[in-house]
C-alpha cells in the first residue's frame, strides 16, 4: 500500500499535510512528498511549534496545478 | 493581502466523523464582512457533512500560480464555517453568490463546458449547490512558502479590510 502511495505521491511537486492543533482546528503547511518513505508510509514534516500542532490524525493533499478547484 | 485576493484556491479542510482532517483545492470569495463564502454541489456534499457535525475548518492559501503575486507568502486561515441548509439554484439570487461565481468563471474560464447546455444536461447536480460560509478565528501568514519558519500572526481586522 505504501508503495502505491509513493508512486502517486512522486508525481506532485508539493503535497499540503494537514494535522490538527491543540484546539482541534485543522493546520496545513506544503511539503515535499520526495521525503515519502514508502517502506514505513511516514512522511517527515517539521510543523513551526507556533501552530501548536499534536499527535493525532493527519492527511495529504497532492497538489500540482490549479486546473481543479471549486467542486 | 495579495495572498487572499489573487490565489486562484486554497486547501479547504474538514474534520470527519473520526476527526481526521479532510482536504480539498477550492476557491474561496472574501466577504466585506470578513468572513470567507465557498459553495459546494449536492452531489459531493462530504464538506457540508462534516461542517455540520464539527464547524472548525482551514484554509490555506499558498499556491501562488497564475496569481501574479511578485512575492508569493502563504497565508493559513482557522476558523468556525457553517453550512446552510438551503439549496440555491440562482446564482443571482445572492449578490456575494453572483461576485463568487464571476470570479470562478475568470478564474477557471475551461469551466465554460459545465454552462454549455450539455455540461447542464449531465452534470445537472453541479448547479444546485449548498453555501459555506466561514468565520475566522484565528490567521496566521508566511512571507515566504517556507513553511519550516514559524508564521507571523495576523489581525483579524487586517483580514476583514481586505474583505
Amino acid at each position: 500500500m505504501w508503495a502505491e502511495a509513493a508512486k502517486w505521491l512522486g508525481k506532485f511537486d508539493e503535497t499540503v499535510l494537514t494535522g490538527l492543533d491543540v484546539d482541534g482546528y485543522p493546520v496545513s503547511i506544503r511539503v515535499d512528498p520526495r521525503n515519502y518513505d514508502a517502506t514505513t508510509g511516514t512522511l517527515p514534516a517539521a510543523f513551526p511549534s507556533t501552530l501548536h500542532v499534536i499527535e493525532g490524525p493527519a492527511n495529504c493533499c497532492p497538489t500540482l496545478t490549479t486546473k481543479r478547484c471549486g467542486t | 493581502m495579495d495572498v487572499i485576493d489573487n490565489y486562484f484556491t486554497c486547501e479547504f479542510t474538514t474534520l470527519s466523523r473520526d476527526g481526521s482532517p479532510v482536504t480539498w483545492p477550492v476557491t474561496p470569495r472574501l466577504l466585506e464582512d470578513g468572513r470567507f463564502l465557498l459553495t459546494t454541489s449536492i452531489g459531493l456534499p462530504q464538506k457540508a457533512f462534516n461542517i455540520r457535525r464539527n464547524p472548525r475548518v482551514s484554509m490555506l492559501f499558498s499556491e501562488p500560480k497564475g496569481s501574479g503575486v511578485a512575492e508569493p507568502g502563504a497565508v493559513l486561515i482557522q476558523g468556525d464555517a457553517t453550512a446552510e441548509d438551503r439549496i440555491v439554484t440562482d446564482v443571482s439570487s445572492d449578490k456575494d453568490l453572483a461576485a463568487y461565481v464571476e470570479t470562478l468563471i475568470i478564474r477557471q474560464p475551461a469551466g465554460a463546458l459545465w454552462s454549455s447546455w450539455l455540461g447542464k444536461q449531465m452534470w445537472w447536480s453541479y448547479y444546485m449547490r449548498i453555501l459555506i460560509y466561514v468565520t475566522p478565528r484565528r490567521a496566521w501568514f508566511w512571507p515566504t512558502r517556507e513553511f519550516a519558519s514559524s508564521p507571523e500572526e495576523l489581525n483579524l481586522s487586517e483580514v476583514r479590510r481586505v474583505g
